[in-house]
């Protein structure tokens, strides 16, 4: 099957190509750019797990974002009936479900992750929102590297290694 | 900041236009209501920390050590014992001599 290429301008990565078909799209973009609404994620091998996640409509704006499972393993998502705009459960399931994305902010004093409100893509249909989720206890400024210390991340430690 | 303390159904007003009231107390939450005017924002405060967080990360800049970045994310799996994800598998191709992140223009 032939696959519909589109170009887009991009200011880090110049002229891209991508597959149509791989559009992620919120239907609400993202807090503080609710404007925004088609992404494309870019990885490249040499720098796996990174992905960016480039707009299509603003060359200038491209996040940097990391599996939130590879930040904390056992990671869960419960979505509110807003964020519930994806068909998906409200705990979905990473990686058969969803995918969960985590956004890199990289600063003077090191690089950090946002587990408050990662982006959440439903696999079925390449629909995303980035799901705010003040219930966890999970901080938006992660410092990357250091151990994650929540209730809810230790238990999900705990659950993992007791199922091994 | 100012601290009051209200009852179930009483309000505070702010300004002329501005009214809070408190509706229902329960056990952890409280449920609030909020008149204020079209043209000022009401949300949550941790959604404008994500608002904020989001425009700081929006754009890669200069110096970028991508490397630095992934050696983090390699010590924090490996430390956690490693957990299985997968990336969603990249529509976009980037020219072979594609250019690593570089200054903000």
């Amino acid at each position: 099957m032939l696959k519909a290429m589109s170009t887009c301008e991009t200011t880090y990565f110049g002229i891209l190509e991508y597959d149509t078909s791989s559009i992620v799209e919120f239907p609400e973009g993202l807090p503080g750019f609710e404007h925004l609404r088609k992404f494309v994620l870019i990885d490249r091998s040499d720098l796996k797990p990174l992905a960016f996640m480039q707009s299509l409509e603003a060359r200038e704006v491209c996040f940097l974002t990391v599996p939130a499972p590879a930040i904390v393993p056992g990671y869960q998502v419960e979505l509110t009936e807003e964020q519930r705009i994806l068909d998906v459960p409200r705990r979905p399931a990473i990686g058969s479900d969803v995918q969960c994305l985590v956004i890199v902010t990289l600063r003077e004093s090191g690089p950090t992750v946002n587990l408050l409100a990662p982006v959440v893509i439903d696999l079925k249909t390449l629909r995303a929102v980035q799901a705010v989720m003040p219930e966890s206890d999970y901080s938006y400024q992660h410092p990357l590297g250091e151990p994650v210390e929540t209730r809810a991340a230790q238990m999900a430690c705990a659950g993992r290694q007791a199922e091994n | 900041m100012l601290i009051m303390k209200r009852r179930e159904g009483e309000a505070i007003l702010i300004g002329d236009e501005i009214e809070v009231q408190l509706i229902y107390i329960g056990r952890k939450k409280v449920k609030i209501a909020i008149r204020a005017p079209r043209h000022l924002r009401v949300i949550a405060k941790e959604i404008q920390n994500v608002r904020d967080e989001n425009q700081a990360a929006s754009g890669i800049a200069a110096g970028t050590d991508l490397a630095t970045v992934i050696s983090r994310v390699e010590s924090t799996r490996q430390r956690s014992q490693g957990a299985p994800f997968r990336t969603v598998e990249g529509g976009a191709t980037i020219p072979d001599t594609g250019p690593t992140p570089s200054a903000r223009p």
